[in-house]
């Protein structure tokens, strides 16, 4: 089998708040990133996109150079699709020339099948001689998707597209864009700073912070095993309890952790412990804690007590329907899935 | 920089170098000693000060508030007649200004058809029987402008209102307000920039003004560089009029300073709600102070003017109209074209290359509008006179052939001036609306292929088409209109539809102009009529 072939790269990209940035995208992969506001992402895309020109590094699509210090690409050129944010539908044309307007060059044929596959795929079917601000909020975005799509790039790049949308709507419009992108083994870069909709739409998520990448890795890997605490913080509740290092791994307040390491043995350092690995079993437990604040979120309850004996405060999830009250003392067990041992 | 790989800004360079040259001209007098200035200074500046200020403070106030009263009304309410008066209180824009001033100070005049008929009803004998204010003074132009100039108000100002006041109306009312005060809480500071630039516009008109101020003596810039210029102290005319324009610069600084801080943007607020139905007194009422403007700005006068060109029509000499109205028409059609097309071009270098650079380049090209149009052909006049001589002498030295004038007296002269002073109308127009259109289109043209030519013939053409019809018909009626530059400008012989009504009328021949007035009225009617029109759809098409 041949081996996954970038499709894209980045070599220490510098731009406004990006700095000697690398960055690798393999083909027919969906990868996000990932940050706040201000962490350089929509820079980054852009980048890609030759909406704009990085001060220093150099961009490659496959092998060919689309940027550098002398060359650069323009973006009508690159051959990339583009969704943004508030779908930029051109407001004089139908869904129909939306879609087809960068088919200009193709022949009526090409461009009826292209268009009917799109709509079909989109399930835009019936609203093609519709205005854009006939259509709503998903409607928009699904047009402005099927428009990506429809030119067969060879990249294709959201930046926040559904972030105007309701949930509801953006979840079941990911699933729909994250297959469409699979069934069709298209290679796709995403924005997003909900981590939810980055870690179930990405193969690979990279989570970005100042204009620098902390870490890029599959969802599962971000999530369980963050690099620091940045990476852990920004995806989601979690708990970050300082270890020390043992021979088998690490010693926690609550004992010890089987967990391989390239850490000399008795150092400080930390991990990233999340709610939901943290249990209330009054029977076996490895701590006992005090109960400090509970939060009802419907599909759980996340529980903060304090630990007996270290005094630290750990965040707990139990199931919603559990009856569970201030002031109470648990017992807390653990059932906790390879971490990562970073520095403090 | 690599300057030469921005195309661009090279050509928003050019274009601001070119429409900038007769102001920089003119700044170079200072330089030159001037022999009468120290005597203008003592005894005429202060006067020419005064009154310009009184008459910026007088037109932007009254102008301001008919334009905007008016504007509001016919889109917060419905009320009889109201359909009519939308388009209609537009229409006194195709008077020019001195025009009005001459057929009202005739109708108001002492011999005038409403004093006389005033003495003959109530059997005074003179004047010492009764007070009659006099149009021709501070106050009476003051009035004339506003009449003719606040369209420029109602015309910026309407679509903001229909575009803002429904929805958030009824939210005002919801808090029990009433449509006053919803006016003047909610609508009138959501509207006050496009207030403001409307007004900035009459004020230029203003200030641009030749005929009815020399027509009623009163002494402001304008006379100034006349009298100037016309005693021959090109030095004096030079600077009074870089004075002039310090002077508007101030206002546009203000204006642009005040605007800076009030963009107000509203893409949710376009839903349309109920407009308010007037009943009975109020709807008279509401009819009446829409129907007064048109009345004074259009229908009287025209009125007058018709009923000139019915005592006189046996005296018109066809031949000489039709050569009249050809030249108008050739001319202004054609500058016109040319006009929009800079204007196009300029405001796609802003779009296109958005650095700083080509603001101030474009600020310049644009500075034109604010600059009278007798300052502009001065200004013209003496570059080209010198270019002309310097071709000249070349040829005769190595040619022993003298190329006479080339430049300077020709068509070409009249249509830089025309570019010089209308190039910002365009502009503002094609402008505003290509400014409109969200930068990620661009960029979604761009992802899918599309060069930046091609994104403007596929996106933003079909987008701005019908800015480009208005500005094109602004433009039209401007040149249509235009008189001092012409005069100083035009070939020798060359006379248009402006400068024969202009000659006739301070030969005190009024009424044998009549029928030149009312071929320019007719003339920029139709276009204003259309203008309103473009103007109405677009509004529509915003709900």
């Amino acid at each position: 089998m041949n081996e996954i072939q970038p499709q894209l790269s980045l070599f220490e990209i510098g731009k406004f708040s990006v700095e000697s940035l690398d960055l690798v995208v393999y083909e027919g992969e969906i990868l996000t990133l990932f940050g706040p506001s201000g962490s350089g992402k929509t820079t980054i895309l852009r980048i890609i996109a030759g909406l704009e020109k990085p001060e220093s590094g150099i961009v490659k699509f496959g092998d060919k150079i689309v940027s550098n210090s002398h060359i650069f690409v323009e973006p009508e050129d690159r051959k990339v699709g583009m969704v943004f944010q508030d779908s930029s539908l051109f407001p004089h044309l139908t869904v129909s020339q939306n879609v087809i307007f960068g088919l200009r060059k193709d022949n009526a044929a090409i461009k009826r099948e292209r268009l009917d596959s799109m709509l079909n795929m989109t399930k835009l079917m019936g609203l093609e001689d519709r205005f854009p601000h006939q259509l709503s909020g998903g409607e928009q975005q699904r047009v402005a998707l099927a428009r990506a799509l429809a030119t067969n790039p060879s990249i294709i790049l959201f930046d926040e597209p559904f972030a105007n949308l309701d949930e509801q709507l953006r979840r079941s419009l990911l699933i729909d864009v994250r297959s469409i992108l699979k069934r069709r083994g298209i290679t796709a870069v995403f924005v997003s700073h909900d981590p939810k909709d980055a870690l179930s739409f990405s193969d690979r998520v990279a989570v970005l912070n100042k204009g620098k990448i902390e870490q890029v890795d599959s969802p599962e890997e971000v999530y369980t095993r963050p690099k620091n605490s940045f990476v852990a913080n920004s995806l989601g509740h979690t708990n970050i309890i300082e270890v020390k290092t043992t021979k088998k791994g690490c010693k926690a307040f609550f004992g010890e952790i089987c967990i391989d390491h390239e850490f000399e043995v008795g150092k400080t350092g930390m991990i990233s412990l999340r709610p939901q690995w943290c249990l209330w079993n009054d029977e076996v437990y490895m701590s006992k804690a005090v109960v400090k604040n509970i939060s009802y979120y419907g599909s759980c309850k996340e529980v903060t007590v304090k630990v007996h004996g270290c005094g630290n405060e750990v965040m707990i999830q139990t199931h919603s329907h559990k009856l569970i009250e201030l002031n109470q003392e648990i017992g807390i067990n653990f059932d906790i899935p390879e971490l990562n041992i970073f520095q403090s | 920089m690599n300057f030469v790989r921005r195309k661009w800004a090279l050509y928003a360079f050019f274009v601001g170098l070119a429409v900038s040259l007769p102001v920089l001209v003119l700044v170079f007098f200072w330089f030159v000693p001037a022999v009468e200035w120290p005597h203008i200074v003592d005894h005429l500046l202060g006067e020419y000060v005064l009154n310009s200020i009184i008459l910026i403070f007088g037109v932007s106030l009254l102008a301001a508030s008919i334009g905007t009263t008016t504007a509001w009304l016919v889109t917060a309410f419905n009320f009889p007649g109201k359909i009519w008066l939308q388009w209609a209180l537009v229409i006194p824009l195709s008077f020019p200004t001195y025009i009005l001033s001459f057929i009202y100070a005739d109708l108001l005049s002492y011999t005038g058809p409403l004093q006389s008929g005033l003495r003959s009803i109530f059997g005074w004998s003179s004047l010492r029987d009764y007070y009659f204010p006099d149009i021709m003074s501070l106050p009476g132009v003051i009035l004339l402008f506003s009449t003719v100039l606040y369209p420029y108000v109602y015309l910026v100002v309407r679509p903001v209102f229909s575009n803002h006041s429904h929805q958030l109306h009824e939210v005002s009312r919801t808090f029990g307000y009433s449509p006053w005060v919803g006016f003047s809480r909610i609508s009138l500071p959501l509207a006050r920039p496009a207030i403001v630039a409307g007004t900035s516009l009459a004020l230029m008109e203003t200030l641009n003004d030749f005929g009815t101020v020399s027509y009623f003596g009163i002494q402001t810039f304008t006379t100034g560089i006349y009298r100037a210029w016309g005693f021959l102290d090109i030095n004096s005319a030079a600077r009074l009029s870089t004075l002039l324009m310090l002077f508007i610069i101030v206002l546009y600084v203000t204006e642009s300073w005040q605007r800076k801080n009030q963009v107000f943007t509203s893409s949710q607020l376009k839903r349309n709600g109920e407009v308010r139905k007037l009943c009975g007194v109020k709807s008279w009422l509401a009819f009446t102070f829409c129907f007064i403007p048109v009345a004074l700005g259009f229908i009287v006068p025209l009125f007058r003017i018709v009923l000139w060109s019915l005592e006189h029509y046996n005296n018109v000499d066809l031949a000489d109209l039709f050569v009249l109205m050809r030249n108008t028409f050739t001319v202004s059609l054609f500058v016109s074209l040319i006009i929009v097309l800079v204007a196009l071009t300029l405001s796609m270098a802003k779009r296109f290359d958005s650095s700083s650079l080509v603001k101030w380049f474009i600020q310049f090209a644009t500075m034109g509008y604010a600059i009278p149009g007798s300052v502009i052909a001065i200004g013209i006049l003496i570059p080209l006179g010198f270019i002309d001589t310097m071709i000249d002498k070349y040829f005769r030295a190595n040619f022993n052939y003298s190329t006479g004038l080339l430049f300077s007296g020709t068509l070409f002269a009249v249509s830089y001036g025309y570019i010089v002073r209308f190039i910002m109308i365009a502009y503002n127009s094609v402008n505003s609306r290509l400014g409109d259109i969200d930068k990620s289109l661009d960029e979604v043209a761009s992802t899918l292929g599309n060069s930046a030519i091609s994104t403007f013939i596929h996106v933003h053409f079909p987008l701005i088409k019908s800015s480009l019809l208005s500005a094109y018909i602004l433009v039209f009626i401007d040149v249509v209109k235009e008189l001092p530059a012409t005069l100083i400008l035009r070939p020798f012989n060359f006379d248009t539809l402006a400068t024969k009504t202009y000659e006739y009328a301070i030969e005190e021949m009024l009424s044998q102009s009549a029928i030149y007035c009312l071929a320019i009225i007719l003339t920029t009617l139709l276009p204003t009529y259309f203008l309103s029109k473009i103007s109405l759809k677009k509004h529509l098409r915003n709900h």
